[in-house]
């Protein structure tokens, strides 16, 4: 999965859980859960944080994965490796909230002719300051923020986040050049205020 | 001397390392207990979650049908004819397209700034049935046909949805309220 970044495989390697205790959350065994349940929520949550901008949200959205992924572990195989198996759940259900909130459809318009320069392009130097960038993401409408988390972050391709979304490929590609963009601008005005206050 | 700008020292070259550069954040306190919790007070589990969630898209599904036959998803919407059926991945294509549209006519009529409480409320049903069937959409392993069933079933929902929120923002053009159409019989 993914293009080519690969931060869902450092959860992965920082977050694996032991494999007795994910054999004993699969036989059902409440304390190897709650093993399971520590090591996953902070990932879980931030990335929920991220879809949905909220953090009462995000912690619902937590709850109901992992809830979700106690009815569902002992199916768990192996198949894939166990983050991506979460947090397939995790995002379902972030992506479920927007819906219920009606937040699913604040994207920004769509584009015939967009060019898919400006997000290979690097970010600007305003990115480095984490509390700019969150800030900027925290301005973009939900579902374009959510497409260039997915993206940039968790490493989706177009296609898994056209099916996650029930879009086309060309939606996604579309929120991520104008999203993409939106940021830009949005770091380059915070980054000039910043710099303002500081000096005014 | 001051010292150097502590941006400089890590500047990202790309948004994947920009936003891994964003720092974790924690959760509120007690998620665990709240979980167990949740979980001390359920029953045991015996139904299959796919069962579970195509059962109840189409016990919903069956509630809304009733607007079809007077929404814009009604008597002018022609499915096609089992003789212009397409190959059932012309079908697929024809359905995203089709949710696609959907999706952005409910975008343009829904106004949720006015409305009673009845009509958000039926408008939050319309909203639960679309999220269960996109659950069991998600779910791994589906054979095509299943996966079609449940594509036709979002269709059908996303129509029925885009006419009750059409006919809600009509009425409200004409100075009426959802409710007092619930019970006008002509």
């Amino acid at each position: 999965m993914g293009n080519g970044r690969s931060p869902q495989t450092r959860v992965e390697l920082r977050h694996r859980p032991a494999r007795r205790v994910l054999a004993k959350a699969r036989a059902g065994d409440r304390t190897a859960f709650e093993q399971v349940y520590r090591r996953f929520e902070r990932p879980v949550f931030a990335m929920a944080l991220r879809i949905c901008g909220d953090r009462e949200e995000a912690f619902e959205v937590l709850q109901e994965t992992m809830l979700k992924v106690y009815d569902r572990i002992g199916g768990f195989r192996g198949e894939s490796p166990f983050w991506a198996w979460l947090r397939r759940i995790a995002l379902n259900e972030a992506l479920m909230a927007l819906r219920r909130g009606r937040r699913l459809a604040e994207e920004l318009p769509m584009e015939d002719d967009f060019e898919a320069v400006d997000e290979f392009a690097p970010p600007p130097p305003a990115a480095a300051d984490a509390a700019l960038l969150q800030r900027a993401l925290e301005a973009l409408p939900a579902t374009t923020r959510s497409v260039l988390w997915l993206y940039h972050a968790e490493g989706y391709t177009h296609e898994e986040i056209a099916a996650a979304m029930h879009r086309t490929p060309s939606f996604s590609k579309s929120q991520l050049s104008r999203g993409t963009r939106r940021l830009r601008m949005l770091l380059g005005c915070d980054a000039r205020t910043t710099a303002e206050a500081a000096h005014g | 001397m001051g010292s150097a700008d502590p941006r400089a020292r890590s500047m990202p070259a790309t948004w994947g390392e920009a936003f891994a550069a964003l720092p974790l954040e924690a959760p509120p306190a007690g998620g665990w207990d709240a979980v167990a919790a949740r979980l001390d007070a359920r029953r045991p589990r015996v139904r299959p979650p796919l069962w579970l969630a195509m059962a109840a898209a189409l016990a919903l599904l069956a509630i809304a049908l009733p607007w079809r036959t007077v929404g814009p998803g009604g008597p002018g919407f022609a499915p096609p004819s089992p003789q212009s059926a397409r190959a059932a991945g012309d079908r697929m294509q024809a359905l995203y397209a089709e949710s696609a549209r959907l999706e952005m006519l409910l975008a343009v009529a829904r106004d949720d700034r006015v409305g009673s409480g009845t009509a958000l409320a039926l408008s939050g049903e319309y909203e639960s049935r679309l999220a269960t069937i996109d659950a069991a959409l998600r779910q791994p392993g589906l054979s095509r046909e299943q996966c079609q069933a449940l594509w036709e079933q979002r269709v059908d929902s996303l129509r029925a949805l885009a006419g009750f929120e059409s006919n809600r923002r009509w009425l409200q053009s004409q100075g009426a309220v959802y409710d007092a159409a619930l019970v006008v019989i002509d």
